[in-house]
């Protein structure tokens, strides 16, 4: 790809093109058209007189639209270098662009525009993995439309192109145009797909559908925005990122085929545009304060596809929450397991943690008393399913040995765990925050059986196991020698003992022995682990330390976000105030739009966050680390049917306040005021020293 | 020879209340196409509770399915979700029913001897 990328989406429909808003896809970019995880677009190259245009400008107008302003291309003696190409596209059920071009000379223009057409129909699997297609295409041309399709079997998905005044061919459209001096000329086309081909019936048709309109979705955007709380503060720059992940957060939105309108956020774009368990759980608890609804439909969606029964290939259990659901080829024909795949250990536990959080910021005790057998049946797999070697941990072990995940927490590449001198560890493995997350859920849990399920005996169960995890954990995974809890245990019980970022989850599940916290977070915020943004997944020194591996030593942005969460449950209002203030640095660095991952390399050295090659972006944890930043600074928590404000904003910022949160206390104001009142022209100066912050604190507080 | 749907259906009445549903309210009905004619099987849901009937009488929920395929469906042979994004199920109406009542059909067996419902080892 030579000039940049340009993305528009809705939902899980979105495309990938360049700058000029072409999308001519090699079999392994994920670049074009894509819905439901398949490509419906790999080729939409528009040509005036058989030459590509050059972009002066691309203009993001809302998520789901884009307007590209070319010209011809320049540095030739081409002759119409006196026009101007306008290409207004829009993610509206499929993809509509709109093409002016206009005529700035005093002489009429003929002109021949085309637009190259093809679809490959890719899986995006096949796309990520370099896979070949096994079905065949076809097309038809009838009056003014083109329609791409491949079938496979009963398989079928079809792209149709829809546009008045042109000619058509199996590759595309032209149209033969005559311009007046100082002319206009426009055309309209629209591109739509299909999951089952215009020749069949719809396959799945929900009585809850409707077309989406331009007009509608401007409104919805402007209403989600209305409703959510409203940030003021002395720094700019938060303000634009807070803003970014607002409407993010909207693009991200989608109804899983079978949800009617209800929606939940898809992972990240471009690999992970769908319902992922983890994802969805971890991206509505960041945005509880903000945007509640996300939370209420993720519980009942999870809910609803919950695991029944065991199936090796999805390594599915009774009572177990989703992985990650895909809609495309190879999932339909089974060569991958994600209809849905329940390959996650942490996504269960997760489940009864947000079912808790949310009714204790909205009071909503109907959805917990719905979700009651859902609870229940995810209680009991962590009892009875995770505990693989009857030891009372959470481990994992794949059950599909061919197209499962080895790595089932959410570090997921294979490489993710690993002792201190590099070797892998055998399975299953029980990595150390499964633990936490269990203790939190029967913690959580017990508080909901009693308060409305009314069953005080489970309670009192629950809350007698999770005593005894949190002892049995604090004896089996502490690293004596480095004073930190090892990442994982081994098949054998053996500790995996690198020091990770892992353990700053342990912090939000509550699950570390005070006495023991301090040391945790001196190693979090060490040099180590801490590079001045933020916390790196794996702790510089490590034998698989990298600053550029996925999981093995960049810096996750939601990851430290729940590490914040967890600095302020054990009162280290400081570190977590630091940890915000680093992260949102590196958001201003990204235009208010923090990827799923940049490299791990020491502040001061590269000066801005290195992005890692192929982070995703916008991602939805991501987009929702700033939201849960803003609760750490501010210290919300609901407690009973209060708003509970207890901030601490870090250096640089003056005042802090959000209006608005809703929760079941209606809409409350939480404000924050800085230790230190920092003058603007202060803070350009402070800023970049937030690595070493704590000198500038004691050399300021003296 | 045993009917795979037939025994479905009557084991899925004889079950008596099915938990999994208890939130759950509503009617779907199967359209079993074979050969030459169409079965119908309408399934009314009432908080946990499956009533069974052979009629074509309206649903909330409508299922059109092959039998052979619908017979792979509830031998555990056969995925819904997979099934559909092939193209070989057709679904109208409120979906969110049959997206519950699938959760009732078995899982793709295995070679390996049945589980006995706890994968808990002695300790």
């Amino acid at each position: 790809m030579s000039i940049g990328s340009v993305r528009t989406l809705d939902g899980n429909t979105f495309v990938v093109s360049d700058t000029r808003g072409d999308i001519e896809a090699h079999p392994d970019e994920p670049t074009g058209l894509f819905s439901w995880d398949t490509r419906f677009l790999s080729r939409w190259i528009l040509t005036v007189n058989g030459k590509r245009l050059t972009p002066l400008s691309t203009d993001d107008l809302h998520y789901f639209e884009t307007r590209f302003f070319l010209v011809p291309a320049t540095g030739t003696v081409y002759v119409d270098a006196t026009l101007s190409v306008i290409r207004r596209r829009a993610v509206i059920d499929g993809l509509r662009e709109t093409l002016t071009i206009l005529n700035h000379a005093g002489q009429p223009a003929d002109l021949t525009v085309r637009i190259d057409a093809g679809s490959d129909f890719a899986d995006l699997f096949e796309v990520k993995d370099h896979l070949k297609k096994k079905g065949k295409y076809y097309t038809r041309i009838t009056d003014n439309q083109l329609l791409l399709g491949y079938e496979r079997e009963t398989f079928r998905r079809e792209t149709l192109i829809v546009t008045d005044g042109a000619t058509l061919d199996d590759q595309g459209l032209t149209y033969t145009v005559h311009l007046d001096p100082h002319g206009t000329w426009t055309t309209d086309i629209q591109v739509s797909h299909s999951m089952w081909g215009w020749a069949e019936h719809q396959r799945v048709v929900s009585n809850q559908q409707q077309a989406h309109s331009r007009r509608g979705m401007e409104e919805d955007l402007a209403a989600w925005m209305e409703d959510a709380p409203k940030l003021e503060c002395d720094w700019e720059p938060l303000k634009h990122t807070y803003r970014r992940s607002l409407i993010d957060l909207a693009a991200l939105r989608f109804a899983p085929m079978t949800s009617g309108v209800r929606c939940l956020p898809a992972a990240g774009l471009p690999w992970f545009m769908t319902m992922f368990g983890r994802d969805s759980i971890l991206t509505s608890l960041q945005a509880l304060p903000f945007v509640p609804s996300l939370a209420a439909t993720t519980l009942l969606e999870l809910g609803a596809r919950q695991g029944s029964r065991l199936d090796d290939f999805r390594d599915e259990d009774p009572g177990k929450i989703l992985h990650e659901m895909r809609y495309g080829e190879l999932t339909a024909f089974e060569e991958r397991p994600h209809s849905p795949y329940y390959g996650s250990a942490d996504s269960t536990p997760l489940f009864l943690i947000l079912l808790d959080e949310y009714e204790r910021w909205t009071g909503d005790t109907r959805l917990v008393q719905q979700l009651e057998y859902e609870a229940r049946a995810a209680l009991n797999w962590i009892d009875e399913y995770a505990d693989l070697t009857g030891t009372g941990y959470i481990w994992y072990e794949r059950r599909n040995p061919d197209t499962g995940l080895e790595n089932q927490c959410w570090k997921d590449s294979w490489d993710s765990i690993s002792y201190r001198d590099g070797r892998l560890p055998g399975f299953p493995r029980a990595t150390c925050e499964l633990q936490g997350y269990a203790y939190d859920a029967k913690k959580r849990a017990a508080r909901l059986a009693r308060l409305v399920w009314k069953d005080p005996e489970l309670a009192d169960r629950l809350e007698q196991q999770a005593a005894d995890l949190k002892e049995r954990f604090n004896r089996d995974f502490w690293v004596e020698d480095g004073q930190y809890y090892a990442l994982a245990l081994d098949a054998d019980g053996t500790k995996v003992d690198t020091l990770s970022s892992n353990i700053g989850h342990l912090l939000w599940s509550g699950i570390v022995d005070r006495g023991r916290a301090k040391a945790v977070v001196g190693h979090l915020m060490g040099p180590r682990l801490y590079s001045g943004w933020g916390i790196r997944t794996l702790a510089e020194g490590e034998e698989r330390y990298n600053p550029v591996g996925y999981h093995v030593g960049t810096v996750w942005p939601f990851d430290n976000s729940f590490i914040a969460w967890g600095l302020r449950r054990y009162g280290y209002k400081t570190e977590a105030a630091r940890l915000a203030a680093g992260m949102l640095d590196a958001a201003e660095y990204f235009d208010g739009r923090l990827p799923e991952a940049f490299c791990g390399y020491p502040r001061d050295v590269t000066k801005y966050p290195v992005p890692y090659p192929t982070a995703c972006s916008p991602q939805a944890w991501s987009t929702g680390t700033p939201l849960l930043l803003l609760g750490t600074m501010l210290g919300l928590q609901a407690v009973g049917n209060h708003l509970v404000v207890d901030p601490a904003l870090p250096i640089g910022i003056g005042h802090l306040a959000l209006l608005d949160v809703p929760g079941r206390w209606g809409r409350r104001d939480a404000y924050g005021r800085g230790r230190v009142q920092v003058r603007a022209t202060d803070r350009r100066k402070l800023r970049p020293q937030l690595s070493g912050l704590e000198d500038v604190v004691a050399r300021r507080e003296q | 020879m045993t009917d795979p749907t037939e025994q479905f259906f009557t084991e899925l009445v004889a079950h008596g209340r099915h938990p999994l549903l208890q939130t759950t309210t509503g009617t779907i009905r199967f359209d079993v196409t074979g050969t030459g004619r169409t079965e119908h099987w309408h399934a009314r849901i009432d908080k946990g509770h499956v009533q069974v009937t052979r009629g074509d009488d309206t649903a909330d929920c409508v299922v059109r399915v092959e039998r052979a395929l619908f017979d792979g469906i509830v031998t555990g042979h056969v995925n819904t979700m997979a099934a559909t994004l092939r193209g070989q199920v057709e679904v109208e109406g409120e979906l969110h029913l049959i997206v519950m009542l699938q959760r009732l059909f078995p899982g793709r067996p295995t070679p390996q001897p049945a589980h006995t419902g706890s994968r808990r080892q002695p300790r």
